[in-house]
């Protein structure tokens, strides 16, 4: 692990003084702490090296607490991972930080009930301190409003693209007389109706105007003819409805 | 016991540590970066208890001392001598802990006894 020393501005829940942001972080400066440090540290969570003294009375509190702390990591029965025991290490290799500073357990460090600020602590731990009420805002990323307009822009112009090639494309072509496009579409001219097949299948793609010069010398039949379906002795069969098909008869 | 909560959960506690980019492991495996700014309840005379502002819900720390760890697993285990090392324990279970430095790298082992149980950072 590396240890670097650094200022900030840190914002604090004052409900569960919980830390909320840290800002203005200054340059990284490594910090040299040597192994008689640390453990100089430990001794005072651990007591004596064993190496060098007796062993611990197991009824004290350092004894205790070494014991759930190699319990810990060799009981099998709670499953602790390997990963576990490194956050172990790490956070007894880190703990000597935060408790030996001059604010925690150093030897002019101030009581939690004073009112006053202590003098003679290194100028770093002096700082100031204000209260504010915060807002909560939602902060979008830029990233997002471009990749947003980006996807709208380009489906409003595949709209716009679409709508413009549309209006190019030859729609089917029609009169205003709608009985004479179907059947202009369906007549298929054979040899024995071959006048009114004809005549109606050349005008498929004539207008309404053409379609009135066309047909003005001829004689239109126009008829419907009713299929009524045919009842049956259950009562309560299906009734068929009538059909009604519009024939044409072209008469020159 | 506080120490024994406070190193099971220090990277969990929200009042004492918040994830920042490491500076130095990136290229190492099982890198993490700690940034430890203090806990509020070492500002001292106390914010906490000034009720002239009531509607305020943040305490604001400017310049405050921090500590940025960055943690790692090394990728060469190193070698121990027993001036590296400390034995604390019982005769019921002990512990041992080897720390090394250079300039500012510290590297460490730790062994708890009855089973054995090394790892390294």
């Amino acid at each position: 692990m590396a240890i670097f020393r650094r200022t900030s501005d840190v914002v604090y829940s004052r409900l569960n003084l919980s830390i909320i942001s840290v800002s203005n972080i200054s340059a990284p400066v490594p910090y040299n702490i040597t192994p008689s440090d640390f453990f100089a540290a430990l001794e005072n969570f651990f007591g004596g090296d064993i190496a060098t003294g007796a062993y611990f009375d197991p009824v004290t509190a350092n004894a205790v607490f070494l014991g759930i702390l190699s319990s810990a990591l060799t009981d099998s029965s709670i499953g602790l991972a390997v990963s576990d025991g490194l956050g172990i290490l790490r956070g007894l290799l880190t703990l000597p930080l935060i408790f030996f500073q001059p604010t925690w357990l150093g030897s002019n460090a101030p009581g939690y009930n004073d009112t006053t600020v202590t003098a003679g602590l290194p100028p770093d731990v002096y700082i100031s301190v204000s209260l504010s009420q915060s807002h909560i805002h939602v902060l979008i990323p830029r990233w997002t409003i471009i990749l947003y307009i980006s996807t709208l822009l380009t489906i409003y112009i595949c709209c716009v693209v679409c709508l413009s090639t549309s209006l190019f494309i030859q729609p089917p072509h029609t009169t205003s007389y709608e009985i004479f496009d179907f059947a202009s579409m369906v007549c298929v001219p054979t040899a024995a109706d071959a006048s009114a097949a004809q005549l109606l299948s050349g005008l498929r793609t004539k207008g309404s105007v053409v379609l009135r010069k066309e047909l003005k010398n001829e004689a239109i039949f126009i008829r419907d003819i009713t299929l009524r379906g045919q009842a049956t002795a259950a009562p309560d069969a299906e009734q068929h409805e009538p059909v009604t098909v519009t024939g044409i008869t072209v008469r020159k | 016991m506080y120490v024994d909560e406070l190193y099971r959960n220090l990277f969990k506690n929200v009042q004492m540590a918040t994830p920042s980019p490491p500076v130095l492991c990136n290229s190492y495996d099982e890198c993490s970066s700690y940034l430890f700014p203090g806990p509020a309840s070492l500002i001292i005379p106390t914010p906490v208890y000034i009720s002239n502002f009531s509607d305020a819900d943040a305490i604001q720390v400017y310049g405050s001392a921090s500590v940025q760890i960055d943690y790692w697993k090394p990728n060469v285990s190193d070698q121990w001598s027993s001036a590296d090392c400390r034995i604390w324990g019982s005769n019921e279970s002990a512990i041992q802990i080897c720390i090394g430095s250079q300039d500012y790298l510290i590297s460490g082992t730790f062994t708890a006894f009855v089973q054995f149980i090394n790892i390294e950072v």
